[in-house]
């Protein structure tokens, strides 16, 4: 970056707005954490306030009931197996795009291009009655299939970028050396992309870890309810129980954030990636 | 070798995209005992009492969000983007790019409290505002900007993130320029940076036109939350909902759904043809 004449820090609205923007961010976040350590009488008597004193039954309540661990079972087993496909799959359709010219190759640019735009509600009651067909209701797979071919458009439009900076020399190089192209990929391709391979293995978890309108038309029955679907069940049984509503609603966020703030730096690489493509 | 590698992810492109697309076509066409029914359900859903303010709803949402978004997703990048301390830079960034964590259900259900006078931490700013209960928070007036608030709050980041991506593109020599020209920081802004993020402004703005024309969740969880004071039929989506799982018309449903494929579809092609994002350079 050029260095910059006058005061490095620049002007203090821009921190100002800077740091209003951060309350506003953070503030929720914060608050419904926080909230879950307090009774229900102290948020009656003050919304704003802190826990005084500071109460842990609400979040040892949730962590000793079972159905908080069957859905974040269910939602780890769906997470887990979305990520996997969408990981796997990607990776393929991305190295064949990236590196070898075929026919439709435009066409299959066109369809990830139409597939990041077409939502997943466009066709959601067919898609139902496809998923009902298959007779998959109310099981996982039924969330985990579709969910992969939804997560694929991103996978591609992120991971293309990546794989085409694999400069053609090396694959001749171990062309030479009597590697096939399975090989090549299986290698080299793979070893090198592991970076973008991570940035869209934390988004199709992330993604899969809040979906919430498929599962809410695949799973009627509490058993097979993950997380997002729990949650609310939960917040309208104890409607009147906020505290406990709140501790319940922020652990199911915790493992979606502390994910993404570890990886941030990989989510955003990958992002930023993208649009260099 | 390259059709095999291709293979596993058409097969499920087929079987849960363009399959159930091309089920909801037929569906559109047919009435309930399979024979062709022609524009009926199509005729049948837009002259539904409720289709017309479902539209209105999802049109003033859109105009809301919209334009709050290209405008301050636009300001906050370029803002960040001149901050020359490279850690509280990043730190900014990822600050605003949190909340995407929450994307979805959680987003909702956390705001709800939020909004909530009786037990929100913003209970005080509310009652200021002359709120005293959840429920006078929720009239249907304020919807349209609670709900472009969620949206903005999940998903802003995001593409700050990739905007920021997209300013550190622009040459730096073309700014050194334009600053040795006497162009200050608001000018350089105007008169450079802006025109050079249009390409992504264009492409947020479509992306996201095309996302909030299926808004569901927001109001769905709304509605379940508040007892139906919200109604269960106030987007597109959830009147396709209603079709399909309380009046079991799932041929209604499909033609709603095929509305809005064709609004889907049309703003892609737009964003196909003037984006040129995905050529290779």
């Amino acid at each position: 970056m050029a260095t910059r004449t006058g005061n490095r820090w620049g002007s203090p609205i821009v921190y100002l707005a800077a740091l209003l923007l951060i309350g506003v961010m953070l503030g929720p976040v914060v608050y419904i954490i926080v909230g879950g350590f307090r009774t229900n009488s102290q948020i009656t008597v003050d919304p704003a306030g802190w826990p005084d004193p500071w109460q842990i039954g609400n979040y040892l309540d949730v962590l000793r009931s079972d159905t908080f661990w069957r859905q974040v079972g269910n939602s780890t087993i769906v997470a887990v197996a979305t990520t996997a496909g969408v990981v796997a799959l990607g990776v393929m359709a991305s190295f064949v795009l990236a590196q070898y010219t075929f026919r439709g190759r435009g066409a299959m640019y066109a369809l990830f291009a139409a597939g990041l735009m077409f939502p997943a509600t466009v066709a959601i009651t067919p898609l139902y009655i496809l998923i009902k067909d298959l007779g998959l209701v109310n099981t996982l797979p039924g969330i985990i299939l579709p969910q992969i071919a939804f997560g694929l458009p991103t996978t591609v439009i992120i991971l293309v970028p990546f794989l085409r900076a694999i400069p053609k020399d090396i694959e001749e190089a171990t062309a030479i050396d009597g590697c096939s192209r399975l090989g090549f990929f299986w290698r080299m391709v793979l070893p090198l992309s592991v970076p973008g391979l991570i940035t869209v293995a934390i988004l199709a978890f992330i993604g899969s870890w809040n979906s919430y309108l498929l599962p809410l038309f695949v799973l009627n029955n509490q058993e097979s309810f993950t997380l997002p679907l729990g949650v609310q069940a939960f917040s309208s049984q104890y409607s009147v129980d906020t505290a406990k509503v709140l501790a319940f609603t922020s652990l199911s966020m915790i493992p979606a954030l502390v994910f993404f703030s570890l990886f941030e730096r990989r989510i955003v690489g990958g992002l930023t990636g993208a649009v260099k493509g | 070798m390259s059709y095999a590698f291709i293979a596993l992810y058409a097969v499920l492109t087929v079987a849960f995209g363009i399959l159930p697309a091309l089920y909801a076509l037929y569906l559109a066409f047919t009435d309930a005992e399979g024979g062709f029914a022609g524009v009926g359900n199509f005729t049948k859903v837009v002259g539904d009492f409720r289709f017309m303010p479902a539209v209105g709803h999802v049109a003033l949402y859109l105009a809301i969000w919209l334009v709050a978004l290209v405008v301050l997703v636009t300001l906050l990048a370029i803002v960040v983007h001149a901050v020359a301390v490279r850690w509280v830079s990043s730190t900014l960034r990822l600050i605003f790019y949190l909340p995407g964590a929450l994307a979805g259900a959680s987003s909702v259900l956390l705001w709800l409290f939020v909004l909530d006078p009786a037990a929100g931490p913003i209970g005080g700013l509310l009652h200021l505002l002359g709120f005293d209960s959840f429920v006078e928070v929720i009239v249907p007036a304020n919807l349209p900007p609670i709900f472009a608030v969620i949206a903005f709050w999940t998903g802003a980041g995001g593409w700050i993130v990739i905007m920021y991506g997209a300013l550190n593109n622009i040459s730096a020599d073309v700014i050194e320029a334009a600053r040795m020209d006497g162009a200050g920081r608001i000018q350089i802004a105007w008169r450079i940076q802006l025109p050079l993020l249009r390409k992504w402004i264009s492409y947020m703005g479509i992306m996201s036109l095309a996302a909030g024309t299926q808004l569901f969740v927001e109001p769905q969880l709304l509605s379940q939350a508040s007892n139906a004071i919200v109604p269960n039929d106030y987007s597109l989506n959830q009147l396709a909902y209603q079709y399909a799982f309380q009046q079991n018309d799932f041929n209604g449903a499909a033609a709603i759904s095929l509305l809005l494929l064709a609004i889907a579809l049309a703003l892609s092609a737009v964003f196909v043809l003037r984006g040129g994002l995905f050529e290779k350079d």
